[in-house]
Order: C-alpha cells, then sequence, then structure tokens
C-alpha cells in the first residue's frame, strides 16, 4: 500500500525551520523541573516555507529548525539526527551545532561527523530517499543540539503536513508560510478541539505571512488499539490554491476535481497498448468463465496469487502505475501496478467497469470533503462497477475474498476514476457475521483427562490474519502455529493431531480438524468433577486502560461462534450447570447458553463485535462488557457420582 | 561492513609482509554459468519442499596482486521455490559489501516450470550506500518468479581479504542438495582449518591449479536446521568451516594471526605514554569520581560515571587524544577502552582486557585463534574476580551482557619484564554470575478469610542479577507516563486484568544496577482466582506466579538447551482461609523435578505445603545453575520447566 508514501512518510513526527523566534530561555534548572523525567527536550520545532514566483513558476522552499535541550545525563546518548530528503524534495543547505555553557556562555560547537545513508521504510523496496545523519559532539546536561537544514519542493501539489507532537515534549512549535500576494494558499487543521493553536496573518512589503504557533505540548502516548497517530495529534495541512502569472490565474489544490485533474496526469496514458502474452493469459483463465463477475474476479485471484509485492518508489514512481505489461513480465509490483494490471486485463476481456481508484488507507483520517490533497491517499486498488455495486478489488491483500474490500480500507473513501470522470464511493466496513470464527469440539472425560476433537472455521478476514501468519511454515514450526491457534484450557494442551483444509481456496473457510488431551484441567474432588466448559476464552484479556487517551480502533469486525458439546461420564449426572448469559450493546453482542440433552452437555457461545472505531468514552461500556464476558467464563459445570 | 577499529589496523600490517612477488591472475574470472541450459530438474525427494537449495558453490580465492593481497569470492546458487513465502523469501537480493570492495560479475537468471528462461536484465540493480557502516548495497527484485521456479545466481565479489579467521556456513534453515566451498590460495601459503558439527574434513588439492592451492569441501544432502527451538544456541549447532592464514613460506613466518599477537599489538596501543594535558585531562575527570577503598565500588563509580558523560557509538570518529575523548565526549570501540585504560591506571585498578564475542553468533573456539571471536569487549578484575562491559550503558558491575558470558575469551594482562610493561594473553572461560545473584523472588499472600469469591492478593517481588535486568534500568530511559504503561503490562501478566498505576516500584535505575534488587509490589482483587463450583471454590493458585513457559510437548528435540544465565525463583505463597473452611487436593501441590548432571543437581522445581490453622503456605523453588544441558537431559529439563 504505498501510493505516496514517498508524501506522507516524510512527515515525520517532530521535524524541524529557519528563522528562530525569540523564546523564552529558561535554563536548565527551570526546564528540569518543569520535565522532571524526561531527558530530552524540543525547544523549537519550526518550519517555514517560502513560496513565491520565479520565471512564471512557482518556486517553495522550506526551512526547518529544530533546537533540542539534553536535560540528563541519559540523554547525552541520543547524539544522532536526522532528516530525509529525496528527488521531489531537495536538500538546498544544512547545518548542525551542539550548543554548550562554556564559563557561563553559550558556546556553538560544529558538527563534523555526519552520514548519509538510503532510508529505511520497511515496505518500500527502493524510493531513493536520503537520510542525513548528523551526530553531535560535546554533548552534556543542559547542552543544546541545532539542526538547520532547508529543502526544495519541486511539487507544488506536494507540501508535507505540519505535525504539532512528537514522542518528546516540545516547548514551542510552529509553521510559517510566507507568499507572494498572487498566491493563494488553503489550509486545515486537524485536532485542535479547544483552538489552541494561535494563528496570525500579516502582510509586509508586498508578502503575506502565516503563522501557526502550538506552546507546551505533551509528548505523545503509545497506547495499544489507538488508530492512526493523525487521528489525535495536532496537525495542519497547507496546499496552494492557485497562482496569477500576468494576469491568468493556474489552480493547483482545493476540491476533489483539482486533486483528480493531478491524479489524472498520472495514469491518462496507461496501459494504451495490448500486450499480446498478456491477452492470452486473459483468455485462459477466463475461458471457461460465463458472467462478467466470474472474469473479473479470475483475473482479481490470478493477480493476487501471481504478483507479489515489491514496491519500487523513486521520485515521481511513487504516484505513476506501471504498465501491466511490465507488471506481468516483472510477476512483481506495488499497489499501483496492481491496479494497473487487473484493470488492463479486464479491458482485455472486455469488461471496461474496472477502474483505477485512488484511496487512503485506515491509518489517514481525513475524508475528499475535509482535504482534498494528495495527502489523503497513500494506496491505489481497482475498483469495478457491477451494476450499482463497487467491488474494491485491492491486489495487494492476498487472502481476502471477492466481494471484501481489504480490511485496512474498510469505512474510507475510495476515489474512482470512471474513464475520465470521477466518483467518491464510500467502502463498507465489513460486518462481523462475514467474518466468523466458527468452532465445534466434541468432548470427553476420562481417568481426569479432558480430550476432545472439533473443527475451527476461520471466515473473512479471521481467515487471511491466521493463514498470513502460518504462511508456508512447515513441521514443528507449523505445528506450534497451529497448537496455539487452537489452543484450549492451559498449557498442558496435547495437541495430538491436525489436518488443515481449504488455504488455497479463497471463497472457503480455512479449517482445521484437530483433536487433542487435556491434563490438569477437570478437577475430581470426592464424588463430584469440576470442569469449566469455557476452554477459549476470547477477548477475556482486552480490557482498556482506565486513563485511556485515544480512541480504540480494531482490524476488523468478528464473530466467535462455538460449540461444545461435552459427554457426561458414565455413572455421572449433572449437579451443576451455570446460567445462561445474555447481552447485547452497541459494541458486543453475547450470548451464551448450557443446555443438558440425553448424556450430553452443551455450550453456545456467540460473541460479535459491532465497532470497528470507537470512542474513548466508550470503553467503560467495553470494559463493563469484558467483565460480563469474564463473569460468565469463570462458571464450572459440577458433575456428581449418580447414587 | 566496518571492520572494528580492533582489528583493522592490524590486518592492513599483514597483508604487506604475507604476500610478496608478481601480479596474479583469480582462478574464476572466466568462470561462467552453463550459457546453454535450458531446464533444471529439480531431484524427486527434494519436490515436496517449500525451498531448497539445489546447488551452493562458494569459492574463494586470495591472490597476490603486485605485493597485496587480493580476495575474490564467488556465489553461485540454485533454488528451488515452491510456495508463495518462498518467493517473497527469495525474490529481493541484497549484496553488501565495504565501499573498498567491488562486484564484479552479477548474473541471475530464472528457469519457470513452463520451460521459459528469463535473464535479469542488470540495469535494474540499484545502488544505495550507508556511510555510516560503510556498507554499499547492490541490490534488485528478481523478475519473473513463479512457484516452482529455479532461481539461479551468480555473483564475483572483489573483497577484503579475510586472512584472519572467517567461518562459511555450510548448512542453511532450508535443505542443500550439493554443496561445495573452495578455498583457493598461493602455494607459498599455509591455512589452516576446521570443520564442526559433524562436517567431513577439508581436502587440499595442489595439482588443480598451477601454483595454487584449493581447499576443498562438498557435501551433499544437507538437512536444514530451521530457527523454532526455544533455549537453543542454533549457531553453535551449525555444520560451518572456519580458516585462516597460519603460514607463509617465503619468510618463514609462521603461526600468522595468532591471538598472542593480537594481545600484544592492542595492549601497546593501549598503553601509549599519554602526554602531559592528556595526562591532565585524565586527571581532571578522575577527580569527579567518587573515590572508594572498596575496588568493587571504585569501578562501579568510574564505569557510572563514563557512561554519564560520554557517548560510546561504534562508528564515531577515532579522537586524536585521550583529552579529546573527554572534550567531545564520544568514543568509538578503541577510544572508550582507551580512556577506561588510563583511568584504571590513575586509579591503580589491575585489570584484564577481555576479547570475546557473542556466544550466539560467533562460537568461540579455543583451538581455533579467529579473530572473528574477539570483536565484543569486556574487562575482568582480578582481584574481585568480575567482569565489566565498557559500552553497554544500562550494565554495572558485575553485570554484562550474558551472551558474552558462558563462553571464553581472550585476557589481557599487564606484566613487568625487566622494567618493561608488556602483554600476557590467556583464553580463559568467562563464567556468569550465578544463582547467588539471579534471583527472582516471590512473596504472595491471598487473603480468602474477608471474601472467598473476592480474595486481596498482595505480591512483593524481588529480582537481582539478570533478573533485574529486564526491568531495573527503565526508570532512566523513559517518561513517568510510559512507566507506568510498562509496569501495568507487566503486572497484568499476574493480576490478568488492567490495572491503573496500581504498583510500586523500589530502587529502580541504574544507579542501583550492580547493587540492589529491584523491588515490585502491587495488591489487586483476585476474584479471577476463585471458581465457583456448587458450593465448593476452587481456588487456581498457579495464575498468581505469572504464565509460565511450556515447551515443545511431542516433536523431537534436535539441540541441546542453552539458557541466557543461570537463575533461581524462590516463591512463597500464604493463603489464608474464613473460618470454618475445609480444603481439598492440597497433595497436588507437593511436587520434586529435578535434572542431575554428573551426581549435581542443576535444575530443579520443588513445592510443598504447610498447613496451619487457617493458614496455607506454599514454597516453591526452582532453579537453573548452569547454562548448558545435554539433549539426552531434554526430558528432564522440560518436566522441571
Amino acid at each position: 500500500m504505498n501510493w505516496s508514501k514517498s508524501l506522507n512518510n516524510l512527515v515525520m513526527v517532530g521535524s524541524v525551520l529557519c528563522c528562530i523566534d525569540a523564546y523564552s530561555q529558561n535554563t536548565i534548572k527551570e526546564y528540569k523541573v518543569k520535565y522532571p523525567d524526561y531527558n530530552e527536550l524540543i525547544l523549537n520545532d519550526i518550519q517555514s516555507y517560502k513560496i513565491s514566483i520565479e520565471d512564471d513558476k512557482l518556486k517553495i522552499f522550506q526551512d526547518n529548525l529544530s533546537e533540542t535541550m539534553i536535560l540528563s545525563d541519559i540523554g547525552i546518548h541520543n547524539n544522532k539526527e536526522s532528516f530525509t530528503h529525496s528527488d521531489l524534495v531537495k536538500l538546498v543547505d544544512y547545518e548542525a551545532y551542539s550548543v554548550v555553557n562554556d564559563k557561563g556562555k553559550e558556546k556553538k560547537i560544529k558538527v563534523t561527523q555526519t552520514n548519509e545513508k538510503f532510508h529505511d521504510d520497511g515496505s518500500v523496496f527502493h524510493s531513493a530517499i536520503k537520510e542525513k545523519q548528523v551526530i553531535f559532539p560535546n554533548l552534556e546536561t543542559g547542552a543544546k543540539k541545532v539542526l538547520n537544514y532547508t529543502t526544495e519542493f519541486v511539487d507544488p501539489h506536494l507540501l508535507h503536513k505540519f505535525v504539532f507532537g512528537s514522542g518528546l515534549p516540545i516547548e514551542n512549535s510552529s509553521l510559517e508560510i510566507t507568499t507572494d500576494k498572487n498566491i493563494t494558499i488553503g489550509y486545515k487543521i486537524f485536532n485542535d478541539p479547544e483552538n489552541k493553536i494561535e494563528f496570525t496573518k500579516t502582510e509586509k512589503k508586498g508578502k503575506i505571512h502565516y503563522k501557526w504557533t502550538l506552546k507546551d505540548i505533551k509528548p505523545l502516548k503509545s497506547e495499544e488499539f489507538a488508530p492512526g497517530f493523525l487521528y489525535f495529534v495536532p496537525h495542519i495541512d497547507v496546499y496552494i490554491k492557485d497562482y496569477t502569472v500576468d494576469g491568468k490565474k493556474i489552480d493547483v489544490l482545493d476540491d476533489v476535481a483539482k486533486l483528480y485533474a493531478y491524479y489524472r496526469g498520472f495514469v491518462g496514458n496507461l496501459n494504451k497498448t495490448e500486450d499480446p502474452a498478456l491477452k492470452a493469459l486473459v483468455e485462459k483463465i477466463t475461458a471457461d468463465k460465463t458472467t462478467e463477475s466470474e472474469k473479473v474476479k479470475s483475473i482479481y485471484y490470478w493477480v493476487k496469487d501471481n504478483i507479489k509485492y515489491v514496491a519500487f518508489e523513486q521520485g515521481y514512481e511513487g504516484f505513476i502505475p506501471r504498465e501491466a505489461k511490465l507488471v506481468y513480465e516483472r510477476k512483481f509490483g506495488d499497489c499501483k501496478d496492481m491496479a494497473s494490471i487487473i484493470t488492463a486485463m479486464s479491458r482485455l476481456a472486455n469488461i471496461n467497469n474496472v477502474y483505477i481508484t485512488w484511496i487512503g488507507t485506515r491509518e489517514i483520517p481525513y475524508s475528499y470533503s475535509e482535504l482534498a490533497t494528495p495527502a489523503v491517499d497513500d494506496h491505489m486498488i481497482a475498483t469495478y462497477k457491477r451494476g450499482n455495486e463497487y467491488i474494491f478489488l485491492d491486489g495487494t491483500d492476498k487472502e481476502t475474498e471477492f466481494g471484501s474490500p481489504s480490511s485496512f480500507i474498510q469505512g474510507k473513501e475510495a476515489l474512482v476514476d470512471e474513464n475520465g470522470t470521477f466518483k467518491v464511493i464510500n467502502v463498507p466496513v465489513v460486518a462481523s457475521a462475514k467474518n466468523e470464527v466458527r468452532e465445534t469440539l466434541k468432548l470427553k472425560i476420562d481417568n481426569d483427562v479432558l480430550s476432545g476433537n472439533g473443527t475451527l472455521s476461520f471466515y473473512g478476514y479471521n481467515k487471511g490474519h491466521y493463514l498470513m501468519q502460518i504462511g508456508d511454515a512447515t513441521g514443528k514450526t507449523r505445528f506450534e502455529m497451529i497448537k496455539s491457534l487452537v489452543l484450549k484450557g492451559n498449557n498442558k494442551f496435547n495437541l495430538k493431531e491436525y489436518t488443515e483444509a481449504n488455504i488455497t481456496d479463497k471463497d472457503k473457510p480455512y479449517e482445521v480438524n484437530y483433536n487433542f488431551e487435556l491434563e490438569n484441567y477437570v478437577l475430581k474432588a470426592d464424588d463430584e468433577i469440576y470442569v469449566n466448559l469455557n476452554l477459549d476464552k476470547a477477548f477475556e484479556s482486552l480490557i482498556l486502560e482506565e486513563d485511556r487517551k485515544y480512541k480504540i480502533e480494531l482490524d476488523f469486525l468478528t464473530y466467535n461462534n462455538a460449540n461444545y458439546e461435552l459427554e457426561i461420564p458414565k455413572g455421572y449426572t449433572v449437579s451443576y450447570l451455570p446460567k445462561n448469559t445474555a447481552f447485547n450493546n452497541d459494541l458486543m453482542d453475547v450470548e451464551i447458553t448450557y443446555e443438558q440433552k440425553e448424556n450430553k452437555i452443551i455450550l453456545n457461545t456467540k460473541i460479535k463485535i459491532k465497532k470497528i472505531l470507537f470512542e474513548k468514552n466508550e470503553k467503560d461500556l467495553w470494559n463493563q462488557s469484558i467483565k460480563n464476558l469474564k463473569k460468565a467464563y469463570n462458571e464450572s459445570i459440577i458433575l456428581k457420582i449418580k447414587k | 561492513m566496518r571492520r572494528s577499529l580492533l582489528k583493522k589496523t592490524l590486518s592492513i600490517a599483514f597483508f604487506l609482509y604475507a604476500f610478496s612477488g608478481n601480479a596474479q591472475e583469480y582462478t574464476f574470472k572466466n568462470y561462467n554459468w552453463d550459457e546453454k541450459l535450458t531446464a533444471i530438474e529439480v531431484p524427486e525427494k527434494y519436490k515436496t519442499l517449500n525451498e531448497v537449495v539445489l546447488e551452493r558453490d562458494i569459492k574463494i580465492e586470495l591472490i597476490n596482486d603486485k605485493g597485496a593481497a587480493k580476495q575474490f569470492y564467488l556465489l553461485h546458487e540454485k533454488i528451488a521455490v515452491n510456495t508463495d513465502d518462498a518467493i517473497e523469501r527469495n525474490n529481493r537480493v541484497y549484496i553488501p559489501h565495504t565501499s573498498s570492495e567491488n562486484l564484479l560479475v552479477k548474473k541471475v537468471r530464472v528457469f519457470l516450470k513452463n520451460g521459459k528462461v528469463i535473464t535479469f536484465d542488470n540495469a535494474d540493480i540499484k545502488e544505495e550506500t550507508d556511510e555510516e557502516r560503510n556498507i554499499k548495497y547492490s541490490y534488485f527484485a528478481i523478475t519473473g518468479l513463479e512457484k516452482g521456479a529455479i532461481i539461479e545466481k551468480f555473483f564475483i565479489l572483489q573483497e577484503d581479504p579475510d586472512l584472519d579467521g572467517n567461518s562459511v556456513k555450510i548448512q542453511d534453515e532450508y535443505v542443500i542438495g550439493k554443496m561445495s566451498f573452495e578455498l583457493i590460495y598461493p602455494e607459498h601459503l599455509i591455512f589452516k582449518t576446521k570443520t564442526y558439527n559433524g562436517l567431513k574434513e577439508v581436502t587440499v588439492d595442489e595439482k588443480k591449479f598451477e601454483s595454487k592451492k584449493v581447499v576443498t569441501l562438498t557435501e551433499n544432502d544437507i538437512p536444514a536446521l530451521e530457527k523454532n527451538e526455544e533455549y537453543a544456541n542454533r549457531n553453535a549447532a551449525l555444520k560451518i568451516i572456519r580458516y585462516k592464514l597460519d603460514e607463509n613460506l617465503y619468510n618463514g613466518s609462521k603461526n600468522l594471526y595468532n591471538f598472542k599477537t593480537f594481545a600484544s599489538n592492542i595492549y601497546d596501543r593501549l598503553h601509549q605514554p599519554l602526554e602531559k594535558k592528556d595526562t591532565k585531562a585524565v586527571a581532571d575527570f578522575c577527580k569527579t569520581i567518587t573515590n572508594s577503598k572498596d575496588t568493587k565500588e571504585l569501578i562501579w563509580n568510574i564505569e557510572d560515571k563514563i557512561k554519564k558523560t560520554v557517548a560510546y557509538d561504534k562508528y564515531v570518529d577515532n579522537k586524536s587524544a585521550i583529552g579529546e575523548i573527554i572534550k567531545t565526549k564520544q568514543a568509538n570501540q578503541f577510544d572508550i577502552l582507551r580512556l577506561y585504560v588510563a583511568i584504571f591506571d590513575h586509579f591503580k585498578i589491575e585489570n584484564n582486557i577481555v576479547l570475546t564475542s557473542e556466544r550466539s553468533s560467533v562460537p568461540f573456539d579455543k583451538e581455533f585463534e579467529s579473530y572473528e571471536n574477539l570483536d565484543e569487549l569486556l574487562f575482568y578484575f582480578p582481584s574481585i574476580d568480575k567482569y565489566m562491559t565498557p559500552t553497554e550503558i544500562e550494565y554495572r558491575i558485575p553485570l554484562f551482557p550474558a551472551q558474552l558470558g558462558n563462553n571464553n575469551g581472550l585476557f589481557i594482562k599487564s606484566k613487568e619484564f625487566a622494567g618493561v610493561m608488556m602483554a600476557v594473553s590467556e583464553i580463559k572461560f568467562i563464567t556468569l554470575p550465578g544463582t547467588e545473584l539471579t534471583t527472582d523472588t516471590m512473596e504472595i499472600t491471598i487473603d480468602l478469610s474477608k471474601d472467598i469469591e473476592n480474595p486481596t492478593v498482595s505480591s512483593k517481588f524481588s529480582y537481582g542479577g539478570y533478573s533485574a535486568m529486564n526491568f531495573q534500568p527503565i526508570k532512566d530511559f523513559v517518561s513517568n507516563d510510559d512507566y507506568k504503561t510498562i509496569f501495568n503490562s507487566v503486572i497484568e501478566n499476574y493480576t490478568n486484568k488492567k490495572e491503573n498505576g496500581n504498583f510500586k516500584t523500589a530502587n529502580e535505575g541504574t544507579a542501583n544496577v550492580g547493587k540492589n534488587p529491584f523491588l515490585l509490589e502491587f495488591n489487586y482483587s483476585g476474584n479471577e482466582l476463585v471458581q465457583k463450583a456448587g458450593n465448593n471454590y476452587l481456588l487456581s493458585l498457579g495464575l498468581v506466579i505469572g504464565k509460565q513457559m511450556e515447551l515443545y510437548q511431542q516433536n523431537k528435540r534436535l539441540l541441546p538447551v542453552e539458557i541466557d544465565y543461570p537463575h533461581a525463583y524462590t516463591r512463597k505463597i500464604k493463603v489464608i482461609l474464613p473460618a470454618n473452611v475445609d480444603t481439598k487436593n492440597l497433595d497436588k501441590i507437593n511436587m520434586n523435578k529435578t535434572l542431575v548432571l554428573d551426581n549435581k543437581t542443576e535444575a530443579q522445581f520443588k513445592s510443598t505445603y504447610n498447613k496451619a490453622g487457617n493458614e496455607v503456605i506454599i514454597d516453591n523453588i526452582e532453579f537453573y545453575n548452569i547454562v548448558n544441558y545435554p539433549l539426552d537431559k531434554f526430558e528432564e529439563y522440560k518436566t522441571v520447566i
């Protein structure tokens, strides 16, 4: 998923400026009182754009200043800083130095050791983004690290967002923009509900000066199940609306139509020539398919199975899909390349309603109506319009079945390129029932040992989730993986045998059939046997913290549906059967029932998760639901010797 | 790959006198793959494997190029990929080399099942440089891969020579069908070789090439050694061949690259007489260190001072003098050693420099002096028999990275000969601190007397030695908020619930490392421990001591057990019962499992109980006194754990 990674990735938390503001010069002592448990503090994080018109073209420079102070002995080890630059954001100049206290005076010591490295972003194989690393000397408590660098933005559509936040506390953070008068900018502020970001706009000597400032920023916290940081960190997206040259206004960005016009430039000439080899392939894989939908599905599955994800994203490669012919030869590509080959193959099958589509993954919180810039999108898919229905085809997601979007774009807006016009379509959130984990288990008690055989079936995203982890593991490794997947009761669980089914069939659930023995689980005391039939206490440890700061995001909705049958041992009778549990709220729908049928006790557990992203104030309802679940899980059956 | 600065100078010094004479060509200069090959047959026995290395040829040749040593490395391999994962493990190729090394030949082609052969276009190779580590990467993605394809790769690299010890892996994570290794060198040289873990001996062919010798090793059907066993040292079990230059018949030099020479060389470099201003800089620095009559405490103070003043970084530039290290507050491997040595000299603390390697990456062989084993640094203090790490900032004497212990090391000490201080070196075993130091003590009270369904649990844990290293240093490195988050998740392992900062810790931070045990206390409601079943209550005691490790159940164990460090647990659980409550099944608590080696109990799990009035007290000890347990003791190890 990578369409404009080069763009979004450059926006590092806690970047940088140029003109140092007069900030209140506290002493190290005062800072240590203010930030007693931090090893380092960002004094200034300032970015400023200078946008002008030169030779009828926009010229965009960005200065970045970061000034941090070491607050403790441990802080001296953070002696490296780095920044990135690339073909689209060129490095113009940089300067780095330490500031130390030399007999009461500030003394600058220049950085002498720098290293250029390539920027390693795990998911992108080749980006040609460079990372400049500077190593600050002479650091001690109270010393400062100052890094100042200037870059030039080659493309006026691709300004960076500015984030007011970091893993460290920040004293002062600001974004400044200076433009010529004939340049109009637009901006949108996110996550500043109390309007704490100060804004000024001034005009001086024919230039317009914009400035946004936020002070005393608390560090970001890492929280489990938190959505992407753009959902909560205060930040600004700025963009150039238009500029005027010789009385002629030239549009850049503002609404979806302009964004689409910019994007079209990258795909307008895509796949204009037919590749005979690809055509032959399409004929082969669609030969026995009668309906359009079946044909699209077979093409989609072929791409998922045969095109591996490898991303080359140097410069505009991050935006322009490659020709289907090349993708077919290479057998690899990034998300754009997969979208390209899916649409091209469909066209070769005479299906003209499969379209290139831009989309933001769930990491990005924006809708097109809030913001219509390339910052909204970081991914590309294909969309098949079947009648009035849109089916989202994401070649990068190997397991998801035809008809479901990939889990990481659920609930997002898709910008669909319908043969030269655009449509914004909402991607649905897939209902929990489609992602069922279905379990049946037959249990017996023999000499204090609980044994059983059962089937575990994974549907939808659950299937993909587990199959991705298991991969092609074999032997002992696979055995251990399956064991942890089917594990029941406690760690004395002894998996005896297992078989798997439907690993490669995307339309069927992944099934594991297995049998096991479990010692030390059933408790025998005098003439009674205690057995807790809740062998898999799903969700029981998913309690959210009381001081939760951020929203809660789940990868997908899920439905656990288990049916356990325990054979009552000969000579025993049921002396206690736990009560049934049922509740249904905004977040969870739960039904746990016990039933005795002839010589069997049947436990049915059905748990549906209902919301994929919920507010932090809903955590109490979630925690209460988990508590109710735990209470139900804690109940044991008692069997007694018949008298 | 940037070699350690400790070694660099030495290697260069040795090339010059190890080689002289006329320029030579390397023998595989015209080596090529079979241009006419149209298909590769996969033997029947490998057809069901996910991934198999059908053939792997490695040739390393040293030549004399106008008096300078040059090394050429050839890799030619054929890998069959039969699953999507196998394709993804093999479709991105990185060839790392230092910037002084050159990739001379790079060829890749793919044989598809349908008979098609795709040859890779070299124009698609990308290059990137990492200046920090001085590595250049040539990298590319292999085109046209499908399940059932065979990838054929062939590279020749011109490299910096490895004369002082190098290991080549003959075994992999996947089966290797045919493996061939050749080491080719001028006939006036003698290389020492050794094979490990059941690999056969090498043969030396003096006739294959004129005035050259060839060390050859071929092996077929080499089983895969997977990476999946817990508590195992896989690298120590791999089949490898190790080699080094041992003699040069031209000049009669013998026993080259021995540890003794290395030791005296490094010793001399570290003990250069200081200039006046450097002596003063050291003396001034030492004034800021709290002196102590207790040697261990003084070393602790020195270590603490340096680690809080000087930033260590393997890749930082060399400093001209000690004064510069103190001034710029930066040091690489060599400089940090220089600084410590000067300060120990100042305080007249007897010390040995110890050079070793991580035992799980490059096992140290006493019998084969390879400089691969000299990458990591420790100090040893004979008078107190303790070790210290100069580089890892969270450790303090007597703790040092456990990976460097239970291993051999090269110990270098000073000795006076006729008024001159010289290096004396020997290989000795680095003993890890034992169970007297690394302890994990739990005192837990479960009070059921007030409400049997909602007992209160109070837990007091004390961690010593390496057990403390997991927790103790954290405080110095994170904010209070993060500290809370971390410990909330630690105690969740015991309480099975999210607590909100409901814990207390003491003796936190590096200030206590190596000195005091780390303490953790928390109280919680233990309603999860009690299950109601009719008129009975079931109390699950196991939960209060946290989730326990369970080892592989039925698959055959392949490797002997090797743990990180010796450690012991002492647990005391007190259960306070309400009046008039009876107990059943207490005898399940009594357990005693042992592992005996050479008539000594080296590992044990023992628990007993004692009921008095309304209190049941359970005592449990568990310990692992040594690091290595033989494979035939695995079943016993499993029952203890």
